[in-house]
């Protein structure tokens, strides 16, 4: 009989089909008196009657599992019945002549239930806050710890993250499994599969159902909720195998060097793990097609960053051309282009004279070019740039003391340039750049060239 | 007279219309109805339909050329390490000080029951870790000694230590982690990675995979090949000595120009052939035709390193001219600089049974580790060095990992110690490509048998790896067979304890 409960959240749909149709095609009629569709008519109310009787019927069925706030499930079937009970008289008086003009305010009434009826099924589904509340911003709500050592483990870091992952489907609207995650007493209580957080952390059946792979169909949150972190996690299974108290301050539990370190990251990054902050890319407009199809032709390979990017990568790979010529269509790319590799012999200053309007650069690589510190003069106006590698070139290492001024710049590459002693006071002057001034090498060990063999 | 005459006349009209009843079919019709079929074949392909465009299938005409992700991805290019076989993550990476107390106790029955081996029988023993560990670099990163120079470049490297897949033999686990299906037929990632962002240089193949070790992978070239791609996304195998590319040298007295007028007259021929059928492999045809010829000049260029300064070679430990690891290594490197997408290298002999010295974890298996070290090592600083670390993803790995037991076949202790082939738990490593620095992510019980911690699967990987390239696993599909395929079909999650 349980199935037929279930049947319930498909079987609604069926009478609201029907039924606003109905509304609809009579709203039309009373609209426009020529038109008849009392042929249709009847047949459709009475199909959305039967189907909003059965919608109760199986409605009572799962309103028995008891998985749902009885407040609004009560509302939800009482305003059903009503439906149902109109649905009926709306078919039966649209038989009879005699009794249409007041019609038009049981329709009225017909599609206030169901209107009134929907929300409230809405809500037990969805939860009370789905229409109004933005479900990003709930996280916010979750109030700053100061010192992590004086906070409730359960209060202030367990329960902000059951509430956020858990309670939308184990709370007070709605109560699958008849279990609820909102506040201390039904935890302990736990649901119809038996207690959550009794024994010891790994029979735990919360951390049981938390750990089994996302495709198992017992793995809580349903894999296409929101998932805990692994830190969440890891919090999780602290607290259950500390004896899951719901008073104890986190300075009174004993902690592992693991636990230590994700309290550590807790803190300072907030319950909400940090999303890795997404890179700002500017917009711009789209380049010339006609510039782009000619360098193509030159040997530039030239690659949008994402399909819904203006901004271009520039890779002069297979270009044979020397003449300023393709540089000046270049220079048309000046507001696209974020990445430029010009890795080529020929390369010189006077191809490079107007690189200072290429305002979002934010990779440049010119290796192995004959370019000097004259560029690296044009590079320090460019306030974007993340990487800059000219290794192999004319560059000096004093010449890249002008990058000092360059905020955002986090690698520099300049391998074999002249003038190598300056290279650790460049350092010193680029305290937040990865400078890379020395080739790398890696040792030569006798067991690079020998093999083991077999002892008897 | 004429009553005959009629006759003739009847009969000729009658037999001509037999023969257009029956020819019509099967001449006239051919072509109408075969591209009746082709163009619904085509129109569930998409072809040509609406998502051809900046998002859509690639130019049949420039299958190569470079396109965008879905977003602006961290990694451009990937050096993917294969370690044919599966080497042993007991002896490398997941250090197991309680195994080594337990080494020669009975394996506990609730280890083996139920469980299905590749080779052991009945009760094994345990076998403790064969190395010795110690951790290295800032990050604290277990790494055994048989490792001595990847020790230096621990925090550039992010680990997972429980990684699972669900087959323990070569093949089948060799398929799944590089096409998402144990079972032929599928596209390998260098394909999907091609397909999707084309490459940057049309004068090399955008995928290349390099072997060494002395044989190929056991699943055969399946592991590199383009499925139902188009077959231009396949992988080029080169080889590090003789001709790079098999028969790619004209033959003797072939001159470049007739070369080239020979291929205009086969391309104008396919050509034709593709504007009467709209076979999209004409158009790949036509294409590998064209980069056939221009490999005949740049491939023997960039798979010759013997122009490389002579501190790259001391660097790597290449001995040019040798079918080597460390050769396929340097060349990894040189390709990617070229523009390749996708490098795959695939090093045959980690497969440690114990059944000969070859196989064993104290010979063969110190041997193959000191193959690869150095090189390894070289390849990810000389990446670093060269600002290309940044933005080219390399990862480490074999198809599986290693039991904690020794090999027992047949229910007898192997003659030298080995591992049998073990799906639970084992580990990968990924470097560079927007890849955190120095993160060990996920953990394996006492002993290293099962997934405690962070427990990831090959199909979490590829959905990293197409991530750091800046796609959306769930959205690089193709339309094959009327629905939309991709390369993790419908598993696959992003791990974000290592990706940026």
């Amino acid at each position: 009989m349980e199935i037929v409960g279930k049947l319930h959240p498909l079987l609604v749909h069926l009478p609201i089909g029907f039924l606003i149709i109905g509304l609809l095609l009579y709203g039309w009629k009373l609209v426009d008196p020529t038109r008849n569709f009392g042929e249709a008519l009847r047949p459709i109310f009475l199909l959305g009657a039967i189907a909003a009787l059965l919608s109760c019927l199986s409605g009572l069925q799962l309103m028995d599992s008891g998985e749902y706030d009885v407040a609004t499930v009560t509302r939800h079937r009482n305003m059903g019945i009503a439906l149902a009970v109109v649905s009926f008289l709306f078919w039966f008086r649209l038989g009879q002549q005699s009794l249409n003009k007041r019609l038009p305010f049981l329709a009225i009434s017909l599609s206030v239930l169901l209107v009134i009826t929907g929300h409230y099924g809405g809500t037990l589904t969805h939860g009370s806050g789905f229409l109004t509340v933005d479900t990003k911003d709930s996280k916010k709500d979750r109030k700053e710890i100061k010192n992590i050592e004086d906070a409730i483990l359960f209060g202030d870091i367990i329960q902000p993250i059951l509430s956020e992952k858990c309670v939308s489907c184990h709370g007070a609207e709605k109560q699958k499994g008849n279990l609820r995650l909102d506040d201390s007493l039904k935890i302990s209580k736990g649901g119809k599969n038996g207690k959550t957080v009794s024994g010891n952390a790994d029979d735990a059946l919360m951390l049981r159902r938390i750990l089994l792979p996302p495709d198992d169909d017992e793995h809580m949150p349903p894999k296409e909720k929101g998932q805990l972190s692994s830190d969440e996690i890891a919090l999780i299974r602290w607290w259950i195998k500390e004896g899951h108290s719901f008073s104890l301050k986190v300075k009174d539990i004993p902690k592992d060097s693991s636990i230590a370190s994700v309290l550590k990251r807790f803190q300072q990054a907030g319950p909400q793990q940090t999303e890795t902050i997404e890179e700002k890319w500017p917009e711009v407009a789209a380049a010339d097609p006609e510039v782009v199809r000619l360098l193509r032709k030159a040997g530039i390979a030239i690659t949008p960053i994402s399909n819904t990017s203006n901004l271009l990568s520039l890779n002069l790979l297979n270009l044979t051309d020397s003449s300023m010529r393709i540089w000046e269509e270049i220079r048309k790319l000046r507001e696209q282009v974020v990445i430029l590799k010009a890795d080529l012999p020929f390369i010189r200053d006077e191809h490079l004279k107007n690189i200072d309007e290429f305002t979002h650069l934010r990779k440049i690589s010119l290796t192995h070019t004959q370019i000097t510190d004259k560029v690296i003069q044009q590079l320090s106006a460019l306030a974007e740039l993340r990487s800059v590698n000219i290794s192999n070139s004319h560059v000096t290492y004093r010449g890249l003391e002008k990058l000092v001024q360059l905020d955002k710049l986090r690698y520099l590459y300049a391998i074999q340039l002249t003038d190598s002693s300056y290279a650790q006071q460049l350092q010193e002057k680029l305290p937040n750049v990865e400078v890379l001034v020395k080739p790398f090498d890696v040792p030569i060990l006798v067991s690079d060239t020998t093999e083991v063999v077999v002892t008897k | 007279m004429s009553n005959k005459t009629d006759r003739l006349l009847n009969q000729s009209r009658e037999e001509y219309l037999q023969y257009t009843t029956r020819r019509h079919f099967l001449k006239e019709c051919r072509t109408g109805l075969g591209m009746m079929a082709f163009g619904s074949l085509m129109g569930s392909c998409d072809f040509f339909g609406s998502k051809s465009g900046k998002n859509g299938v690639p130019e049949l005409t420039a299958p190569l050329m470079p396109r965008a992700p879905h977003f602006p991805g961290k990694a451009k290019s990937i050096i993917y390490l294969h370690m044919a076989g599966a080497p042993s993550q007991l002896e490398l990476f997941d250090y197991k000080p309680e195994l080594l107390k337990l080494h020669g106790a009975d394996c506990p029955q609730s280890f083996i029951q139920g469980k299905k081996f590749a080779f052991i029988r009945g009760v094994p023993t345990l076998l403790g870790p064969q190395a010795e560990f110690r951790q290295y670099g800032q990050s604290g990163a277990w790494v055994s000694n048989h490792l001595p120079h990847f020790q230096s470049v621990v925090d550039d490297v992010s680990f997972l230590k429980a990684v699972h897949t669900d087959q323990f033999n070569h093949a089948p686990a060799q398929l799944l982690m590089h096409t998402g299906s144990a079972r032929l037929g599928r596209p390998s990632m260098g394909s999907w990675v091609t397909y999707g962002l084309g490459s940057e240089n049309d004068n090399l193949p955008g995928f290349v995979v390099l072997t060494s070790g002395g044989a190929n992978p056991d699943a055969g070239k399946s592991v590199w090949g383009s499925g139902f791609l188009p077959s231009v996304y396949q992988g080029v195998q080169c080889r590090s000595s003789g001709d790079p590319v098999l028969y790619i040298q004209d033959p003797s007295g072939m001159e470049r120009d007739l070369k080239r007028a020979s291929l205009d007259a086969i391309n104008h021929i396919n050509q034709q052939s593709y504007e009467t059928f709209g076979d999209p492999e004409t158009l790949s045809r036509i294409a590998q035709y064209e980069m056939a010829y221009k490999m005949q000049t740049t491939v023997p260029e960039v798979m010759d390193i013997k122009d490389e300064p002579a501190y790259i070679h001391e660097m790597y430990g290449t001995q040019p001219g040798r079918t080597a690891f460390a050769n396929n290594a340097l060349l990894a490197r040189k390709l990617v600089e070229k523009g390749v997408r996708f490098v795959q290298l695939f090093d045959w002999g980690w497969d440690t049974h114990g059944t000969g010295p070859d196989g064993a974890l104290n010979v063969g298996f110190i041997n193959k580790c000191r193959q690869v070290d150095k090189a390894i090592t070289a390849l990810l600083l000389d990446l670093k060095q060269r600002g290309m670390l940044e933005e080219t993803l390399v990862v480490w790995g074999g198809e599986f990992g290693r039991t904690p037991m020794q090999e027992n076949r047949e229910g007898k202790q192997n003659a030298f110690t080995g591992r049998d082939h073990h799906a639970d738990a084992f580990t990968i490593w990924m470097a560079g490509g927007g890849i955190k620095n120095g993160v060990s992510h996920g953990a394996t019980d006492e002993i290293g048998y099962h997934a405690v911690e962070g427990k990831v699967s090959v199909y979490d990987i590829q959905a990293t790896i197409l991530h750091q390239l800046g796609f959306d696993h769930e959205k690089l599909t193709y339309e094959f067979q009327g629905r939309p395929f991709r390369l993790t079909d419908v598993h696959g999650s992003i791990i974000k304890e290592i990706a940026s």
